[in-house]
């Protein structure tokens, strides 16, 4: 060849090399995909849920393949979370207290493993056990399960813990088959059983027909995991996915409006919440003054938070968490009305005057605010809006935007007056966020910057103390009165909406509260 | 002279990777925000209390002086230990190596379609400079560079995964999977290797030398392909290796539209959680693979251009 030739034809050669050995190599070690548009069978009962990011490669939750925080109904615990937030039995027909810190499980006779083991409680032992030591922050511990016979077992938490059954509910507690390995291969009880797990890819489970219960009606589930809501909602317009999560509600309105689609959204399961820096150092101290918290609160005008902003796909609420999860005593929380004139009123008598600026000022000091929202849970639009709104009664408010792991540092520091996030609840435990973000015994270390005081501390201690479920919710109601009506350490912006979009011929799904405990076995297709 | 020359280059990579190694060490240690609270964190949706924190620090290794943490990273990154992530428990260079595979494809095949359409767009342009198909390529270079990656996904997607069902929406694993996000990023390498060709082709069309081949009465197609482009070439050789290191290092946003499981979004969410080990071994990783590119891209040079060679041999000037 000329040697001009010789030299394109080496650079070709190249390039060509580079770029077709790679796709060679993608091609022959091909995993088993649907292939695209691929017409479904007639009433196969087979469905395709379109997820969000596969989170079982984290260490953290290894252990809980199919389990959490994407429960496929492979696997259950003793009890399990109503939609109203009370434990029911599951695994276990009945508990009782027997004092000194001790409850006692009766477990369900004739229920077997999908591997063919009975359920007893040398299975749960094992189970339970096995939690306690993968789990960094379970509730158990390896000593605290004991077996009194073949159908029951005891367990005593090594800290006093009343609240244990409220919260055996969430799935990490799921019973695993003796012997099975949870990370590769989970084998338990559920109406779905393992097929198929391809990191950051899907999760195949099948219709577990040996079922002690109901059987599932569906004889293949596979949650595929597409991290972007964008092309979730792609892949539902196309023929690959059946169901998708995690619907943004910008796009509701076209999915609604799309022929054969439909949406749906369970009840509240998070509250999005305001949390005030009530005890923070010099430059963040501006909130220590009630009179100043409270004229936050009485500023936002909330309802029109969830109707506007939010259009609807919220609700509005005056407790922490879910108002289910108090039951009737939630009006016990009576909640900050909207009044701006009163947050003006407060905000002169305490000092803070305009002096014909925008923002107030005392002793030359402004009153300026730093919020930091949750990053990837907190709409922006939301901050903005808080923003906006305080601005009308004179309060600046800066916004601050981190990564997760800024964020925290933030928080822990105190460096920061107003921090929304969105707190799930996904137990039964009515004092759970009480006993954990302005609680300082629990040893949080932003909590000191959020604490009431030592009033609070006590009812929160009565309502963990509580040996009922329903006195639990009362004095956690008488809690949370106090750390919002009267010390106004959080401000509940709105209770979110947990939205899916759907085929139309999907059929029985029951959108649960709290998504880690969102189940399949009654879902069927009816094309 | 040419082992000579590649051991002198190698050999000069030992200092760049010992500063790669220390940035990469000190960037990821001195961002806020603490590792261990982000681990216990995830697991339970909670923040952690505060003895949790301090114990799962001290497991790790977290409170010992930044040189003793640096050395002792330093050490066993020299003997291929990258450590341990934090978040998935995986040791790095393994979950590195996982990755790499899937984000080397989507590279090679959006390079390629860059390259494929973006050099003969280019010559074409500037050989019939000011036509309707000139004026044409360049709307469209316009638009393939300030259309986002993410958008044009988006849109294609919705043509041939939605409208038509010729394609996957998203996944991986065929060849078909692998068509639109290839696609999506080769557009915007396609883009500015057009630019960058065209006026590289115009500058040499202007030169003496293809006067002279044209005066000799050689063919317009020999002229261009033969003499222009090739002289033409090394600039575009350059930009070839700096926009495939860019691709490797991870087209986070095309990985996470087209849910590619490469190495970008993995790498995100290690920086969100403070993942100490496998920030510092990406860093590390595609720091060298970078290095190594530019090695490549020079001895590149050299084999598509005699007078760089010769230059190396102090033989000629590399001029024309």
């Amino acid at each position: 060849l000329p040697g001009n030739a010789a030299v394109l034809l080496r650079a070709l050669t190249l390039l060509a090399l580079a770029g077709v050995l790679p796709i060679v190599a993608a091609g022959c070690d091909a995993a088993e995909t649907l292939p695209a548009g691929a017409p479904e069978p007639a009433e196969r009962q087979e469905l395709v849920v379109a997820a969000g990011a596969d989170e079982f490669m984290l260490e953290a939750h290894r252990e809980r393949l199919g389990i959490h925080p994407l429960h496929a109904g492979i696997c259950e615990p003793l009890v399990r979370l109503t939609h109203d937030f009370r434990p029911e039995p599951l695994l276990a027909t009945r508990w009782e207290y027997l004092g000194d810190n001790t409850f006692r499980f009766t477990l369900r006779q004739g229920v077997r493993f999908h591997d063919g083991q009975p359920l007893n409680a040398a299975a749960v032992k094992h189970a339970l056990d096995r939690v306690a030591r993968t789990i960094r922050h379970s509730y158990l511990e390896e000593e605290s399960i004991r077996i009194v016979n073949d159908s029951t077992v005891d367990m005593r938490p090594a800290r006093p813990n009343l609240r244990l059954v409220e919260q055996l509910v969430h799935p990490i507690y799921s019973i695993h088959a003796p012997g099975s390995d949870p990370t590769t291969h989970p084998v338990c009880t559920g109406p779905f059983r393992f097929e198929q797990y391809v990191r950051d890819d899907r999760l195949t489970v099948v219709r577990n027909a040996e079922y002690w219960g109901e059987p599932a009606r569906l004889e293949r589930l596979t949650f595929r995991f597409i991290p972007d809501e964008n092309t979730r909602a792609l892949a539902l317009r196309s023929a690959e996915a059946d169901v998708i999560f995690d619907v943004n509600r910008s796009m509701v309105a076209s999915l609604e409006a799309a022929r054969g689609l439909r949406v749906e959204a369970a009840p509240p399961g998070a509250v999005m919440l305001m949390y005030l820096n009530i005890q923070g150092s010099a430059t963040h101290d501006l909130l220590s003054e009630r009179a100043v918290r409270r004229a936050v609160a009485l500023a936002l005008d909330r309802r029109a938070l969830v109707e506007r902003l939010l259009e609807g796909h919220a609700a509005l609420v005056h407790t922490v968490n879910p108002p289910e999860v108090l039951g009737e005593y939630a009006r016990l929380v009576e909640g900050i009305p909207h009044d701006p004139e009163e947050a003006r009123r407060i905000l002169e008598e305490a000092g803070w005057r305009l002096e014909g600026s925008n923002v107030r000022r005392r002793e030359g000091r402004s009153l300026s605010l730093t919020l930091i929202p949750q990053p990837g849970s907190i709409d922006p639009a939301v901050t903005q809006y808080v923003q906006a709104q305080l601005a009308q009664v004179g309060i600046q408010v800066r916004i601050e935007q981190f990564d997760p792991g800024a964020f925290t540092s933030r928080l822990n520091s105190g460096q920061f007056d107003l921090d929304i996030e969105l707190p799930n609840q996904n137990d039964a435990n009515p004092a759970f966020l009480l006993s954990l973000r302005w609680y300082p015994p629990a040893n949080v270390r932003s909590a000191v910057f959020m604490a009431p005081g030592p009033h609070y501390d006590a009812l929160v201690e009565r309502a963990l103390g509580a040996t009922d479920h329903e006195e639990a919710r009362q004095r956690a109601a008488e809690a949370m009165h106090l750390l919002l009506d009267r010390e106004v350490a959080a401000i509940p912006l709105a209770g979110i909406y947990r939205i899916y979009a759907l085929k139309e011929w999907v059929q029985g799904f029951d959108p649960h509260p709290s998504r880690a405990n969102q189940g399949w076995a009654s879902v069927w297709v009816a094309r | 002279v040419a082992a000579h020359y590649i051991g002198w280059r190698v050999l000069s990579l030992l200092p760049v990777w010992l500063g790669i190694s220390l940035l990469a060490f000190s960037l990821a240690n001195l961002a806020p925000g603490d590792p261990a609270q982000m681990i216990l964190l995830r697991q339970t949706g909670e923040l952690p209390s505060e003895d949790a924190v301090q114990r799962l620090r001290e497991q790790l290794g977290l409170d010992d002086p930044f040189p003793v943490r640096y050395g002792r990273w330093l050490a066993d990154a020299a003997r291929g230990d990258l450590g341990t992530s934090f978040r998935t428990g995986e040791p790095v260079l393994g979950a590195l190596l996982e990755r790499f595979p899937a984000t080397l494809q989507l590279a090679v095949a959006g390079l390629l379609i860059g390259l494929l359409i973006g050099i003969p767009l280019g010559v074409i342009s500037a050989t019939r400079r000011d036509s309707a198909l000139d004026h044409a390529s360049r709307v469209g270079v316009l638009l393939g560079a300030s259309l986002p990656n993410f958008w044009l996904g988006y849109l294609l997607i919705l043509l041939f995964g939605v409208g038509l069902g010729w394609l996957p929406v998203a996944g991986w694993g065929t060849w078909q999977h692998l068509v639109l996000p290839a696609l999506t990023l080769g557009v915007g390498g396609a883009a500015s290797l057009t630019r960058l060709t065209r006026s590289m082709v115009l500058e040499e069309l202007g030169a003496d030398y293809v006067r002279t081949a044209r005066a000799k009465g050689l063919p317009e197609r020999v002229v261009v392909v033969r003499h222009a482009l090739r002289n033409a070439l090394n600039p575009i050789v350059t930009l070839t290796g700096m926009r495939f290191g860019g691709l490797l290092a991870g087209a986070v946003v095309v990985e996470t539209v087209f849910a590619w499981p490469g190495i970008g979004k993995f790498l995100v969410d290690s920086i969100y959680d403070r993942d100490y080990p496998t920030i510092q071994g990406f860093v590390l990783f595609t720091g060298t693979v970078f290095v190594l590119l530019n090695l490549l891209v020079d001895l590149g040079y050299a084999w598509l251009d005699p007078r760089v060679r010769l230059a190396g041999r102090g033989g000629a000037d590399g001029g024309r």
